[in-house]
C-alpha cells in the first residue's frame, strides 16, 4: 500500500473515531435528558434508553456514511478540490495524479486531528451530562413528580371552566363545589337525601347451607388389590443420594438446635 | 510538475498580447480547444481581431498556418486539395496537389458563407484527421485544428452550420467588444506603428503535443465528473427551456475542456471553476431554446446559467 492510501485510511479511521466519540456523548446525553423527563412525569425512566439507542444508530449510520474527505476539505483550505479528487483518482498512475497525491500528502502532515475536536463543545457537553446526573439524584431524593402537578393543574382549570364566565368571586365558587344555581351548601336535592330513612336489602348467597340436609358419609369398601393400570416401576427415597457424612452432619446440626 | 506549464502559458499569452490587445478569454479559450486536440468556432461581430488572432496563435506555436475565406462558390476540392496532371519524361501523371487543409491551423474564416457541400468537407478532416480525395486517403499532420469564424450578422446568402457540424466544434467563443481602454491601445497601436511586431516561438509542435498528452492526464472528481453528466442530461430533460439539448459528445467535451483550463492555471486537478467557466463555449452551440425561453428574451448563457444554479 502506497503512502497516500495509508494516510487516506488514516484519516479515515481518525475521523471515524471522533464521530463516533462526539455521537456516543450525544446519545448519553439523550438518555439522560429521557430520563430525566420520563421520571417526573412518572412513567418508567428506562424508556428513554430506547431513545438514545435510535438516536445512537441513526446517526452513526450517517457518520459512516459522511464523506471524511470533504469534512477535512471544509476544514483545511489547500486541500479542498484537492483530496477528493487524489481519492478518486488513487488507483490512476501518472506524473500528474502522482504529483497530485504528493501535495495532498503533504498537506496532510500539517492537519491537526485537534482541529476536529471541538473542545469547547465537548466540554460543554461533559458538563450537562454531570448536570443531568445530579438532577436525577435530586429528583430520587425529593420525589419532584410533575405528573401529579399536571392532574392538579388539570383539575383546577377544569373547576375554573365549569363557574362560567371568569368574573369577580367565579372562581371562590368553582373551588367551593357550588354549581349554576345552588348556594354554599351544596345541592339541594342532595341535602334533602339525608334525612330519608334508606331501605337497604343484602342480596342471599346461593352457597346457603341448610344444617338439617348435613348426614354421615357413606361407608366405602376399598378393594384390597390395585388396578392393572396403578403400578410402581422403582421405588426411591432422596435420602439414598445424601452421603452419609452429610447425613450426619444434618442430624449433628438438628440435635445442636433441639439443645438451644 | 503541472505547476511547470503555467509560466509557459503565462509567456504564451504575454507574447500574443503583443499583437492582440485584450480578449484574454478568447485566447484562453481558443488554447483549451487547442489542448483539447479539438476545434473551435468564433463568432462575433467584424473587426474584432478574430482572425487576428488565430494567425497570431500559429505564429508563437510554431505551427503551419493556412487560411480559408469561405465563400458560396467556394468547392470541396478547393478545400481538400486535387490531383492535377504533370508531365515528366514525357509521359503524364496524376499527382495530388494537396489543398489549405493540410496544415496544422486552418483558420476556415465565415464558415457560415461556404456551401453545406464544401462545409462537410471540412468534417472528416475536424474528426478524422484525415482527408479522402477519390480513393486516397490522406493523414494530416499533427496537430491539427480548424478554428472556424462567423458573425451573428448579415445572414442574407449564409448557409447556418448544421446541428451536426456544430457539434464537431468543441466550443463556441463568443469575442466581446474591447473596452474603451482597450480600444485605445488597439488604436494607438494599428495607428502609430506600420510594422508588426516580430512575435517568439513559445511553444513547438513537440511540445504543444506534450501538452495535450499532459491535459488528458490531468485528474477529476468522481462528484464534478457526476455534476458535467447531470449537467448535460439537464440540457436534454429541462424542456421548459431548452427543446434540443446536448449530446454526450458534450460531456467529453467539458470535462476535456476543463482539464485543459485546470493545466492552463497550473492546477494540477481539475476544480469546479472550470467546470463553470468552460460550460458556457462547450454548450452554447449545442443547446436550442425552445419558443417559450426565446419569447422571454433569454439567450443560451442564461439558460446555461439557470442550469448551473440547478444542478450542483
Amino acid at each position: 500500500m502506497n503512502l497516500f492510501k495509508k494516510a487516506l485510511k488514516e484519516v479515515n479511521a481518525v475521523l471515524d473515531e471522533v464521530l463516533i466519540f462526539d455521537t456516543i456523548l450525544n446519545s448519553i446525553l439523550v438518555f439522560l435528558g429521557g430520563y430525566i423527563l420520563l421520571m417526573m412525569l412518572s412513567l418508567n425512566p428506562w424508556w428513554s434508553l430506547f431513545a438514545a439507542l435510535g438516536y445512537l444508530i441513526y446517526v452513526l449510520y450517517k457518520d459512516i456514511t459522511t464523506s471524511k474527505l470533504n469534512m477535512v476539505e471544509d476544514a483545511y483550505a489547500p486541500l479542498y478540490e484537492r483530496l477528493s479528487t487524489a481519492a478518486d483518482n488513487a488507483n490512476e498512475e501518472n506524473e500528474t495524479v502522482e504529483e497530485l497525491k504528493k501535495e495532498v500528502v503533504f498537506h496532510l502532515h500539517k492537519v491537526p486531528v485537534s482541529s476536529f475536536v471541538k473542545v469547547g463543545k465537548i466540554s460543554g457537553k461533559l458538563l450537562w451530562t454531570v448536570l443531568l446526573c445530579f438532577g436525577i439524584l435530586l429528583i430520587a431524593i425529593y420525589n419532584i413528580n410533575l405528573g401529579a402537578l399536571d392532574i392538579d393543574l388539570a383539575k383546577g382549570l377544569q373547576n375554573i371552566m365549569a363557574t362560567g364566565d371568569g368574573g369577580d368571586g367565579a372562581g371562590l365558587e368553582g373551588v367551593a363545589g357550588q354549581s349554576e344555581g345552588g348556594d354554599i351548601f351544596g345541592e339541594e336535592s342532595v341535602a334533602k337525601l339525608g334525612t330519608k330513612e334508606l331501605q337497604m336489602t343484602i342480596k342471599q348467597a346461593s352457597s346457603e347451607i341448610v344444617s338439617s340436609h348435613i348426614e354421615d358419609p357413606p361407608n366405602q369398601e376399598f378393594k384390597e388389590t390395585f388396578p392393572d393400570e396403578v403400578f410402581a416401576e422403582s421405588a426411591g427415597s432422596f435420602e439414598e443420594k445424601i452421603s452419609s457424612q452429610h447425613q450426619k452432619l444434618v442430624k449433628e446440626y438438628f440435635k445442636e438446635l433441639a439443645k438451644t | 510538475m503541472t505547476k511547470s506549464y503555467k509560466p509557459v502559458f503565462d509567456s504564451l499569452f504575454k507574447e500574443i498580447s503583443r499583437v492582440i490587445v485584450g480578449q484574454h478569454n478568447l485566447m484562453e479559450q481558443i488554447v483549451v480547444a487547442i489542448l483539447c486536440d479539438s476545434n473551435a468556432l468564433l463568432e462575433g461581430y467584424p473587426g474584432l481581431a478574430k482572425t487576428l488572432a488565430v494567425r497570431t496563435l500559429s505564429e508563437v506555436l510554431d505551427l503551419k498556418y493556412s487560411r480559408i475565406q469561405n465563400t458560396p462558390d467556394l468547392m470541396p476540392s478547393d478545400i481538400t486539395g486535387t490531383f492535377i496532371i504533370e508531365e515528366s519524361d514525357g509521359k503524364r501523371n496524376f499527382r495530388f496537389q494537396p489543398g489549405p487543409i493540410f496544415a496544422n491551423i486552418v483558420l476556415a474564416d465565415e464558415i457560415n458563407r461556404a456551401t453545406p457541400k464544401s462545409q462537410s468537407a471540412l468534417l472528416e478532416a475536424m474528426q478524422e484527421k484525415q482527408v479522402t480525395v477519390g480513393d486516397k486517403t490522406y493523414k494530416l499532420d499533427l496537430p491539427f485544428f480548424v478554428l472556424a469564424t462567423q458573425n451573428p450578422i448579415e445572414q442574407e446568402g449564409t448557409y447556418p452550420l448544421p446541428e451536426a457540424q456544430a457539434d464537431r466544434f468543441l466550443i463556441k467563443i463568443k469575442v466581446e467588444y474591447p473596452t474603451p481602454e482597450e480600444e485605445a491601445k488597439i488604436v494607438d497601436m494599428f495607428t502609430v506603428k506600420s510594422e508588426r511586431p516580430k512575435l517568439k516561438k513559445i511553444l513547438t509542435k513537440m511540445q504543444l503535443l506534450h501538452l495535450q498528452e499532459k491535459t488528458r492526464e490531468i485528474p477529476i472528481s468522481n462528484e464534478l465528473k457526476h455534476r458535467v453528466v447531470n449537467l448535460i442530461g439537464a440540457t436534454r430533460t429541462e424542456k421548459e427551456l431548452i427543446s434540443y439539448g446536448a449530446s454526450p459528445r458534450a460531456s467529453i467535451g467539458l470535462i476535456l475542456a476543463s482539464k485543459a483550463r485546470a493545466l492552463i492555471q497550473g492546477r494540477n486537478f481539475v476544480s469546479k471553476e472550470d467546470i463553470e467557466a468552460m460550460a458556457y463555449p462547450v454548450l452554447r452551440h449545442r443547446i436550442i431554446l425552445n419558443f417559450e425561453a426565446e419569447r422571454k428574451g433569454m439567450s443560451q448563457e442564461d439558460a446555461i446559467k439557470q442550469l448551473l444554479n440547478k444542478v450542483k
